[in-house]
């Protein structure tokens, strides 16, 4: 079934129907929440509260972009967690460390590669959790999700040109840092 | 969007040119005074690079899987709530319009009974009127503006059907002091005023609460 048929199925009340966009989406959803919060456990959270919301909206959306509008309310969920009085501002920048927000080493990686990409995931999400928030939202958006500026803008609900200031911003912030830590890139990365 | 903003150093492009440049987020027009631009200008070349090198980390960050499924338990109906509905809306409003609707239905039975003199006491009651000093009215039929400035402490005796004579007195003593059993010979029993303005009262008040509630929920 499209998206569409699934999406109308769901409005009548067929939770497999909803399952099966869940399935669609939660691995991007649950990844964007891992972006911008830094934590395993409260993306988890944040995955599950966007589709549980989602689903008892669901009689709200009328029509349109369905993606932008299940990312609209996972990216909110993430801002009220970032936003909320018992998030510890200096939380886990120690702990992202150790997070697996790295796949495992494939067989054709030697571990000393492994090692390194590890160590450069971590630093890439350390960079994006001290990114402003307007910021780093877009940048995963955009960067790390592959969406378009205009998606970008209607899940923010700001202006494509906002969308593009933040993200020339975002960019020049990450060059910034990762021009620190040049040893970690790949070679391709090395030379500029 | 300018090209060459003034935040660009000695000509160059801006960064939000060169950021939207590596999307192809510009227009035609743009992209091609960049392109022309980046044949004779090293600095935007190597602005250019060092941005498409950030983007391309980015890009190849991994994508984690998920932890675990989100799907939601089936069936699910049966915890999804219904939507929020707020307390002056439409069912409430109905209950309280009823409630409005028998107040008023209640005061005019009271009203018109009181006027048939089938409710209250019997008009051939004497009534006795007590004032707050040792004083008391009596109301027994004698003739309307002979009760006129009552000395305090005075007995008087006032024939029933002297109204008028009860409204002068107003000033010489209150309407608290009436012995609720009061009668005039026109069926007028002033025993179930209470009760009448209570109704009143509530009436108003509910109608009016009604009215405000209304304008509230046709305003969401």
């Amino acid at each position: 079934m499209d998206e569409q048929t699934l999406l109308q199925a769901s409005k009548d009340g067929d939770a497999e129907a909803y399952n099966s966009l869940v399935l669609q989406y939660q691995t991007s959803i649950y990844n964007v929440a891992l972006r911008m919060v830094g934590e395993t456990a409260v993306a988890e959270d944040i995955a599950q509260e966007t589709f549980v919301s989602a689903y008892r909206a669901l009689h709200t959306f009328a029509a349109g972009n369905f993606r932008a509008w299940l990312f609209r309310i996972a990216t909110n969920a993430c801002r009220d967690h970032l936003r909320s009085a018992h998030v510890r501002r200096n939380t886990s920048l120690d702990l992202l460390v150790e997070n697996p927000t790295f796949s495992v080493a494939s067989d054709e990686e030697s571990p000393e590669d492994y090692t390194v990409r590890r160590e450069l995931s971590s630093f890439i999400q350390q960079s994006l959790t001290r990114l402003p928030e307007d910021q780093r939202v877009v940048l995963i958006l955009v960067d790390i999700q592959a969406f378009s500026y205009e998606e970008a803008a209607q899940i923010l609900k700001t202006p494509v040109g906002t969308v593009k200031s933040r993200l020339s911003r975002a960019r020049e912030a990450m060059r910034a840092t990762l021009s620190t830590q040049r040893e970690l890139l790949p070679g391709q990365f090395r030379s500029g | 969007m300018k090209l060459f903003s003034r935040s660009s150093v000695d000509g160059h492009i801006s960064q939000e040119i060169v950021s939207a440049f590596l999307d192809g987020a510009l227009s035609t027009k743009e992209m091609s005074r960049v392109d022309h631009h980046m044949t004779s200008c090293e600095v935007c070349v190597q602005e250019a690079d060092e941005l498409r090198s950030v983007v391309s980390v980015l890009r190849a960050m991994p994508t984690v899987p998920a932890p675990r499924s989100f799907a939601i338990p089936v069936p699910a109906r049966a915890w999804v709530p219904e939507p929020s509905r707020p307390w002056w809306s439409p069912v409430p409003l109905v209950g309280l319009r009823a409630a409005a609707a028998g107040a008023a239905i209640a005061l005019a039975i009271v009203f018109a009974g009181d006027l048939s003199g089938n409710l209250g006491s019997s008009p051939d009651v004497p009534i006795q009127v007590g004032l707050a000093e040792p004083a008391a009215v009596i109301i027994s039929g004698t003739p309307a503006g002979a009760e006129k400035s009552l000395p305090l402490g005075e007995d008087i005796v006032v024939d029933a059907g002297t109204s008028a004579a009860v409204e002068n007195t107003a000033d010489t003593f209150s309407s608290a002091d009436i012995q609720p059993s009061l009668v005039t010979d026109d069926g007028f029993s002033l025993g179930l005023w209470p009760l009448e303005l209570g109704l009143l009262i509530l009436v108003v008040a509910l109608g009016g609460f009604n009215f405000i509630l209304r304008r509230r929920s046709s305003s969401l």
